[in-house]
């Protein structure tokens, strides 16, 4: 993964670096009152064999920074901002054709509904089949056996007659196994997991977790697993990354995250969990709701349902800051305590 | 057909009929015939997707049904809804059989009888105002006049959080939260006695969910509900519930006080689904292996125990012979399993 890239003549060290390394990105979208910015310089690595959660609710930008990335964001909004450094290469400012080089084959996504991202009227061995013969060049019977051992892979039992098999015909978590098949066919250095679970059943949803570390294991790819379940990042993420309206409100390794969150808002998150302590008692909330694109809110964004706010919150953005070690908080009160501490 | 509700497996002493419980659903089943398309088309199958059901709800509490998708839980609140005919059982709400009651007087059975849905956006109908929707029951069951009817309106919304300077707008004027608080206005606004609250959190973002069950649990002690809550989130329903009922492949497979469930659950099946519940503190590293392969299709359920195919402790016997749920052995009074080997200490017979 750290070939050098004739076409840029950059040469990438040998040492492990990350694999992709997104600064400062910015999306906005273009609406009738005017600019509206959703994704607002949002940094982050991803590292060979390790895994990214990306947490945030609806309308936190989450799935827009994934999809800038793939250079597929819809119309109205555009990047406008950034870089995201991919094998010497910035995505962002890649041209169609080189984004499709990469898109599928070395950077894959995965999505949380498989029965909208697979074509329903081609069976799943030939939407991965597809995979090969596009990126790899493979004849049509090559690509074939190359699709029943990726079905095979994920664990899909009976490889040769599921690979037969319509999207329709298959359950939602054998669906969801050929959307990951398809995802990894050609080995990518990056996977990128949307909600990848969400749609899930319980006990399905610990097979795919299972599966998407196994496979992490034995690949070595790098995950950037977007979810709005703190619960499942904790049993998948190596560092833990919390996004508020646009804007990171905290990073740092998952272990210290769950143990001793910094920003109000992952303290809040994290609280309002049922857990077995609080069972019958109510749940401490989070006041109100995540502020809509247009709401114009200066200072920190999290201000307005934030229980420890100041004035001074409201003064300026409050810079992502290192308060102690590879852990960033963007909150002035929050980096008070951690140094008072 | 019987007039007394007929034995149901589960310790139960007869009351009077106004303090009895709630609801009592004996032996319930509904099964979808699936035919082929034309008006004379041969049945090619029966969807199984609610068999030989029996519970109780008793007033004031909170009884949930778990299950994943598929295993018939909303098939079955909607049966007793009365929005799909029963095929065979009983439903008895509050000491009258359904079947018994007329069509005329069923209509005021369903006003004690009120839903909500998983869906804010598709529960609610678009060309409606908020004030509209929360009201729409009041009119359809005449409850008082227009000035009452709006008083009722106005109080049921505050009740539930919202702002009555926006009982004007329109659905897609509010956002998922704000919807679901429309929805559940709607459901108390008849003065409902049982609330059937189908996956009312699923579609909500995680810092509105923990807002909504508290809303949920305030509710039910100022307007005096009792819920039939139905999810396929456990730590929500070992939050809220005072009785959990596990569904699979249409049965119910274990019963039991959450607690007792929780601690001491003794269904593989359940055992499987607490321990697949995702939870904060393991870190990067699973803990059980999650029982292999899906839920069967309710189409063809395998024979003898549901869970055989899927179930690391099955044996030759569960293979033939379906468990029935029965009271378990060294549990808490009213811990029901349908497992052949439901208590540990004893040996394969």
């Amino acid at each position: 993964m750290t070939n050098p890239s004739p076409a840029t003549g950059i040469q990438l060290p040998d040492q492990p670096g990350p694999v992709l390394s997104v600064r400062d990105l910015q999306v906005v979208f273009d609406t009738e009152t005017g600019p509206v910015t959703v994704v607002d310089h949002l940094s982050f690595d991803l590292h060979a064999g390790k895994t990214l959660g990306m947490v945030g609710e609806s309308g936190s930008g989450k799935s827009v920074s994934a999809l800038a990335l793939m250079g597929l964001i819809p119309p109205p909004g555009r990047v406008c901002g950034g870089t995201a450094m991919f094998d010497g290469q910035d995505l962002l400012h890649a041209t169609p054709r080189e984004l499709q080089s990469v898109r599928g084959a070395r950077i894959a996504m995965i999505f949380q509904e498989p029965m909208t991202a697979l074509n329903p009227v081609f069976s799943i061995g030939d939407q991965i089949a597809e995979m090969f013969h596009i990126h790899q060049s493979l004849s049509k019977h090559e690509a074939w056996g190359q699709a029943v051992a990726a079905i095979e892979r994920v664990g899909i039992p009976d490889p040769k007659v599921r690979a037969e098999a319509y999207p329709h015909q298959l359950s939602g978590g054998m669906r969801q196994r050929a959307m990951i098949a398809m995802a990894l066919a050609c080995h990518p250095d990056v996977l990128i997991a949307d909600e990848a679970t969400t749609a899930l059943d319980t006990t399905v949803q610990a097979q795919i977790l299972d599966l998407i570390l196994d496979l992490q294991a034995a690949e070595g790819m790098a995950i950037l697993f977007i979810s709005h379940n703190l619960a499942v990042v904790s049993e998948v993420a190596d560092d833990v990354l919390v996004i508020y309206a646009g804007r990171t409100a905290e990073t740092a390794p998952a272990e210290s995250f769950f143990e001793d969150p910094l920003h109000p808002y992952s303290q809040g998150l994290l609280a309002t969990l049922p857990s077995a302590d609080l069972r019958g008692k109510p749940l401490p909330t989070i006041p109100g709701m995540v502020p809509g694109p247009h709401e114009t809110i200066t200072g920190c964004r999290f201000k307005p349902r934030c229980t420890v706010a100041e004035d001074r919150c409201a003064a300026n953005v409050p810079p992502l800051q290192s308060v102690s070690g590879d852990r960033h908080v963007a909150c002035i009160k929050a980096g008070n305590r951690s140094h008072a501490g | 057909m019987p007039d007394s509700p007929p034995d149901i497996p589960r310790e139960y002493t007869p009351q009077a009929e106004t303090e009895g419980p709630l609801l009592r659903v004996c032996n319930l089943t509904k099964h979808f015939e699936l035919r082929e398309p034309g008006l004379f088309g041969r049945v090619t199958g029966t969807v199984q997707a609610v068999t030989d059901v029996s519970f109780e709800i008793h007033r004031g509490e909170t009884f949930a049904i778990v299950g994943e998708s598929g295993c018939g839980k909303s098939t079955l609140a909607k049966t007793i809804a009365t929005i799909y005919p029963a095929d065979f059982g009983e439903v008895w709400f509050s000491g009258n059989r359904l079947a018994d009651i007329s069509t005329g007087d069923l209509k005021s059975t369903r006003r004690r009888v009120q839903m909500i849905f998983q869906d804010p956006f598709g529960s609610l109908n678009p060309r409606m105002t908020a004030a509209e929707i929360i009201a729409e029951p009041l009119v359809i069951h005449a409850m008082g006049d227009k000035v009452e009817q709006r008083q009722r309106t106005r109080e049921v919304a505050e009740a539930v959080g919202l702002d009555t300077g926006d009982l004007n707008r329109y659905p897609h004027q509010f956002s998922g939260g704000q919807r679901q608080r429309i929805a559940i206005a709607r459901a108390i606004a008849p003065k409902p006695k049982l609330v059937i609250a189908d996956e009312p959190l699923s579609a909500l973002d995680v810092s509105i969910q923990s807002q909504i069950l508290n809303l949920m649990v305030a509710l039910q002690h100022r307007e005096n509900l009792t819920y039939f809550f139905i999810s396929h989130d456990l730590a929500a329903v070992r939050h809220v519930a005072g009785r959990v009922a596990v569904m699979y492949l249409g049965r119910i497979v274990e019963m039991a006080d959450t607690e007792a469930l929780f601690a001491d659950a003794r269904h593989p099946y359940t055992q499987a689904l607490i321990a697949a519940l995702p939870e904060i503190g393991h870190g990067k590293k699973r803990r059980a292996a999650a029982p292999a392969g899906d839920v069967p299709s309710p189409l063809a359920p395998p024979p003898g125990c549901p869970f055989h195919p899927r179930c690391p402790k099955a044996q030759d016997l569960c293979r033939v012979e379906r468990p029935e749920l029965a009271t378990v052995k060294k549990a808490r009074k009213g811990h029901l399993a349908a497992c052949h080997f439901s208590d540990p200490e004893k040996p394969q017979e």
